[in-house]
This record gives C-alpha cells, sequence and structure tokens, in this order.
C-alpha cells in the first residue's frame, strides 16, 4: 500500500512541476475552500466534483486497480478532470467584486494577476517557442533532407538515418522517407531492435563506429545516411565504407547515399 | 507531397476561407440544432452555443465514421465521403430547423417581468464591461495567435503528424509505421489505441479538403481555431457562474487567461496542453472536451435545467472517444461523479441514470479496444 502511495504522490508532483507549481495549487485549495463557503449551488457545482475527482485520483485502490493496469505512465492526466483555472478564476472574481469601488477592483485584479504571474511559469518563453523556420514549424534541414529524398526516389520509398534531432521531424514532413529508428529510439511507438538500436547509439557518439553503421544500413538496405557534422567527428569521404556524399544541408548536415546506387 | 501554403497568395486565401468554413460556419450551422434543442436564444450566446455544440457534434460524427472505416481498412477518401454526407444530412436539419423556428432561433431572449437572472448575476453594461470586455479578447487572440505564428516543436508530433501524412499521400487509414514507413496496420504498439481514438485521421480529413499539408495545418493553423473554441466554452461556462453579468464573465475570463498564460509549472498542466500543443487529440480533450463536460454538468447541475443538456452529455462522450484514448477513459468517470453528485443533490434517480448511460459510448469503444 505504501508503494502505491508513494507512486500516487509522485505522479501528482510530476503533474504540478514539484515546487513551482505548488502556489498555483495552494490558490486552488483555498478557491476551493472559499467556494465551499460560497452557497449551495457552488458547493455543489465547483466545490464537490473537484473533491471527488481528488479522493478518486488520490485512492491507492483505484491507481492499483485502473492506474497500474490502464494508465500505466499517464495516470496524471486524470488530473486534466479538475476545474483547477475555473474554481481559482471564479473565486478571485468573487473576492474582487466584493470592493465596491471599481478602481479598488482594478486594483485588486491587478495585484492577483500579479500573484499569478510571479508565483507561475511563463508558456510562451523562448524556451518554448522560437520563430518558425517555414510553415510546416519544422526544422528546415529536415525539409531539405525530405526534398532530395523525394526528388531521387526509387521505390515508393526510401530508408534513412539521421541524427536524434532530425528523427521526429523528417516524417511529419513526407511519407518518402522511411527511418531505420525514429521515436522508438525513445521507447515510443513500437519496440526497437538490436541492430537498430546499436545504430541509434553509435549515431549518438561524438565519433561513431561508421564500420558498424554502414554495415548494418546495408543489411537493412538503408540507403542514406545524414550526419552532423557539427557534432559528428567523421571523415568526408565515406567510399571505403560503400557510401558516397551527395548533399551538405543548412552547411551542417552531410548526406550519404549508397555508392552501387549513386 | 500535396500542395503547399507557401508561395500562392491564391491557394493560402482559398485555404484559408476553407478552414473557416471547416472550424467556425460548418460547426455553428450544425450547432443550430443544439440552440434549438437547448432553447438558448439568439445573439453571442447563441452563436457560441451553436459553434461549441456544432463542433462537438462533428466530432462525434467523425467519430462515429472514422472507427469503422478504420477497422475495415477503408480508404482516407473514403472516409472524408462518409464524413461530408453526415454533415450534409445534419447540414439539412439544421436548415430545417431555420426555415421554421428562425425567429425564435436568432431571437435575443430578454427576461420577463419577475423573472429570476439565471446564476444571480445583475444585467449590467457599462464602460468598464467594456473595458474588461476588451482586456480578455486581447488576451484570448494573444493566446490564439503565438501558437500559430511562433514555432513549439513537440515529439509526440512524430507520430501523430506522421500518420495525418501516410494517410493523406497514400490515402490510408492507420496502415503503415509513423517511423520506417512499413506496412503495419493500427494493432501494433502503440498505434493501437488509434483505432478507437482517431484524431489523427479526422485531422487528415481536414488537411485534404482544406489543401494544407498536415505539418502547416497542425502547427499554424489548428491553434487558432481550436483556442479560440476552448475559450468559447470557458465563456459560456462564465455565463452560467455569473449570468449574465458581464462584467464578471470578462474578469473571470481575464483571470483565466494568465492563470493559463502562467501555468507552465510542468509540461502535463492544462495551460501547457492548451497553448503548446492544443492539435493533438489529447490535448483537445484535456482543454476543450473536459471544460465542455464540466459546463454541461453546471446547467444540468440546475433545479430547472433543460433536458437537452443530458442528450449532448451522449454527443460529448462519444467525441471525446475522438480525441485520445484518456477521452475514453475520463468521460465516463467525470459522467459517473456528476452523475452523483447531481444524485446526492437532487435524489433524481432516473436524471442520474440518464447521465450515466452517457458513458455508455465511451464503455463501447474501451470494450472494441480491449477485444478487437
Amino acid at each position: 500500500m505504501t508503494v502505491y502511495i508513494t507512486a500516487l504522490w509522485d505522479e501528482f508532483v510530476n503533474f504540478i512541476g514539484g515546487r513551482s507549481g505548488l502556489a498555483h495549487w495552494v490558490f486552488y485549495l483555498v478557491a476551493l475552500f472559499v467556494c465551499m463557503l460560497t452557497g449551495r449551488g457552488m458547493r455543489r457545482r465547483l466545490f464537490w466534483p473537484s473533491v471527488l475527482v481528488l479522493l478518486l485520483f488520490f485512492n491507492p485502490l483505484f491507481y492499483w486497480l485502473i492506474g497500474t493496469r490502464f494508465l500505466s505512465g499517464i495516470y496524471w492526466r486524470l488530473l486534466w478532470m479538475l476545474p483547477v483555472s475555473f474554481v481559482t478564476g471564479y473565486a478571485l472574481t468573487q473576492f474582487l467584486f466584493r470592493f465596491r469601488r471599481q478602481f479598488l477592483r482594478l486594483l485588486v485584479l491587478l495585484a492577483a494577476c500579479a500573484c499569478i504571474v510571479v508565483t507561475g511559469k511563463p508558456v510562451f518563453s523562448a524556451e518554448t517557442y522560437r520563430e518558425k523556420e517555414n510553415d510546416y514549424e519544422l526544422p528546415q534541414a529536415a525539409i531539405e533532407i525530405a526534398d532530395i529524398v523525394e526528388a531521387r526516389l526509387e521505390n515508393w520509398k526510401e530508408t534513412l538515418i539521421v541524427p536524434e534531432e532530425l528523427l521526429c521531424s523528417i516524417r511529419q514532413y513526407s511519407c518518402s522517407a522511411g527511418l531505420l529508428y525514429g521515436r522508438n529510439a525513445g521507447g515510443f511507438i513500437s519496440s526497437i531492435e538490436e541492430d537498430e538500436a546499436q545504430v541509434h547509439w553509435q549515431m549518438s557518439q561524438e565519433v561513431p563506429d561508421l564500420e558498424l553503421i554502414t554495415r548494418i544500413a546495408k543489411e537493412k538496405n538503408c540507403r542514406y545516411i545524414v550526419f552532423n557534422t557539427a557534432f559528428h567527428q567523421i571523415p568526408e569521404d565515406l567510399t571505403e565504407y560503400g557510401y558516397g556524399k551527395i548533399a551538405t544541408v543548412q552547411e551542417k548536415y552531410a548526406m550519404y547515399c549508397r555508392i552501387s546506387e549513386q | 507531397m500535396i500542395s503547399q501554403s507557401t508561395g500562392c497568395w491564391c491557394m493560402s486565401v482559398k485555404g484559408m476561407l476553407m478552414l473557416c468554413m471547416l472550424f467556425v460556419v460548418v460547426p455553428a450551422f450544425t450547432g443550430v440544432i443544439w440552440v434549438r434543442l437547448l432553447r438558448t436564444g439568439g445573439g453571442w450566446n447563441g452563436f457560441l452555443h451553436a459553434w461549441v455544440c456544432g463542433f462537438v457534434t462533428i466530432l462525434a460524427a467523425g467519430q462515429l465514421v472514422l472507427v469503422p472505416l478504420v477497422a475495415m481498412q477503408q480508404t482516407l477518401t473514403t472516409a472524408i465521403m462518409c464524413w461530408k454526407i453526415v454533415l450534409t444530412v445534419l447540414a439539412v436539419i439544421s436548415f430545417y430547423l431555420v426555415l421554421l423556428h428562425g425567429q425564435e432561433l436568432f431571437r435575443i431572449r430578454s427576461l420577463k417581468k419577475g423573472e429570476k437572472q439565471e446564476g444571480g448575476g445583475e444585467r449590467s453594461a457599462n464602460y468598464w464591461t467594456a473595458v474588461f470586455g476588451v482586456l480578455a479578447a486581447v488576451l484570448i487572440l494573444l493566446q490564439a495567435w503565438v501558437p500559430a505564428r511562433y514555432e513549439h516543436s513537440d515529439d509526440d508530433d512524430a507520430r501523430f503528424v506522421a500518420e495525418e501524412v501516410s494517410a493523406v499521400v497514400h490515402d490510408t487509414m492507420y496502415q503503415d509505421s509513423p517511423i520506417v514507413a512499413d506496412f503495419m496496420f493500427w494493432n501494433t504498439g502503440e498505434v493501437r489505441k488509434d483505432l478507437t481514438s482517431p484524431w489523427a485521421m479526422y485531422v487528415a480529413m481536414n488537411c485534404r479538403i482544406s489543401g494544407y499539408a498536415p505539418a502547416v495545418l497542425s502547427h499554424s493553423y489548428l491553434p487558432f481555431f481550436l483556442i479560440l473554441l476552448c475559450y468559447a466554452v470557458y465563456l459560456l461556462l462564465g455565463r452560467s457562474l455569473f449570468g449574465k453579468d458581464m462584467e464578471k464573465v470578462f474578469v473571470f475570463l481575464i483571470l483565466i487567461s494568465v492563470l493559463h498564460l502562467w501555468g507552465y509549472t510542468s509540461t502535463h498542466t492544462l495551460a501547457s496542453m492548451i497553448l503548446l500543443r492544443i492539435w493533438q487529440g489529447k490535448a483537445v480533450c484535456a482543454g476543450f472536451i473536459l471544460p465542455v463536460f464540466f459546463y454541461v454538468f453546471c446547467e444540468v447541475m440546475r433545479r430547472k435545467y433543460r433536458p437537452g443538456y443530458i442528450a449532448f452529455l451522449y454527443v460529448a462522450s462519444v467525441a471525446s472517444c475522438l480525441l485520445s484514448g484518456i477521452g475514453i477513459v475520463t468521460a465516463p468517470i467525470i459522467l459517473f461523479l456528476y452523475g452523483l453528485v447531481d444524485y446526492v443533490c437532487h435524489r433524481k434517480w432516473r436524471k442520474t441514470f440518464a447521465i450515466w448511460m452517457a458513458a455508455l459510448p465511451c464503455a463501447v469503444f474501451l470494450g472494441y479496444y480491449l477485444i478487437g
């Protein structure tokens, strides 16, 4: 039982983001308490649904029966059922309108917003958003690499090995570019096989084992390999490994193709 | 490669008009059915009800069309054709209602003498109402504009957007792996979850109709429409809580906006879902459909409620299944809890039973996922 309670607490802390999310949750709990006192109507509409969701979420039995079996790793998503911002917003609004003078209301509104801003973390920041390179909102390199593959297409799709930072973006642009491994290298979508895992490991090294990468690439009928020359320390010429350079993309990515098929 | 938005001004305008049709006009016109059923009256209130309820209805229609067709390995073109037929039928019903009850539908309800204001609010429109209204509008538009204007990359798109690209280009549905591009079909790995929650195919249908590439539609255009839709629900919720006291409603919206704008305490919070990746089904579930359930619950909890809202719960329940696996799980839980609160408060077991039965569609899709 203690294990489940600890796991539940971890899920909760994971959801709110530890200490950084604590203040907004304190606001919410205070607002919930205010809703309990506001009157029967709000007690029914705002207080009880929240309390029931919280009781359900923190119920070890429910966690054991449902959480561990069907919601493993995503149990925290149940907290989306909590109307956190609505309850906080409602209580603050009611508090604000207890002041009869309009300028006092405005002052309290500004103070409330300042509290939220100071204790929270902005969603819109350089950490989360950046200037887009194109309308696809994908790395331009991914688009150019996919375009080269598309232009030289011999079958309905080609298989590629690309650096880590392009794994998730290439196939969002073109379905002609298949990947030897993609997000499954991080344990998502589907399982990854041993050969693919080996190549992925080598591609995450500054000095990759080119012999191993190219051998597996040939075995898996992988026509293209892309290296990030700002990270990978590789010789310019990979002819001895059976791959020849066909393009440099964005002055950073060296694209190689199997020589026999060039 | 399907047509892109860059380069052709004409295409851009045509695409934008098509998106406005798909995400505003068609849902709002479909929602006329609910405006009639829920007797919301006309004006902004009627429009917001029509838009939100119509969009939910369209999502539900998408779910009912897509799940069987994906299971039967049909093409995306077939799915679009069937979906269009369903939308046409809904549009004809709406048109019939407009012809029959047009005046009643679009009339702004005014309080009769002695009638008490719902939510206990008072009708007050002054200078400050306008100030708060403008401030709320600016904050909401900012939230809709930034995700559309700037770039945020999310690794989950490696699955969702890749599936959409395959569907649009190959005219298939969940038949090739989003990573290696080999034939896979839906019952492999995480993609198995998508059979019962085919949100990606819903987006793919919109891509095909509008002519935008999936990445362009998902990253540059969907956020604008979906965030506005989310705030339409919050506005309705505000009206439900504060009545027609619009000054309070606008302050409520300002506070919610600020809470969301500074709510990035983790990548899991509702704020992060809405403002960072609203184009994904689970984010629409968190930011749109669960608040819709909450709003409907607030309406259903009234002593004198409109039975139409309970009917709407059934449609919302089907719509939640389209969005994500978590929609299939959370909708029944939330309906169970709301039903319980309603029973304890009003002791009307028939009403509670009707609320609980709305979870049935989710149970059917969950059963199909587990057994299928």
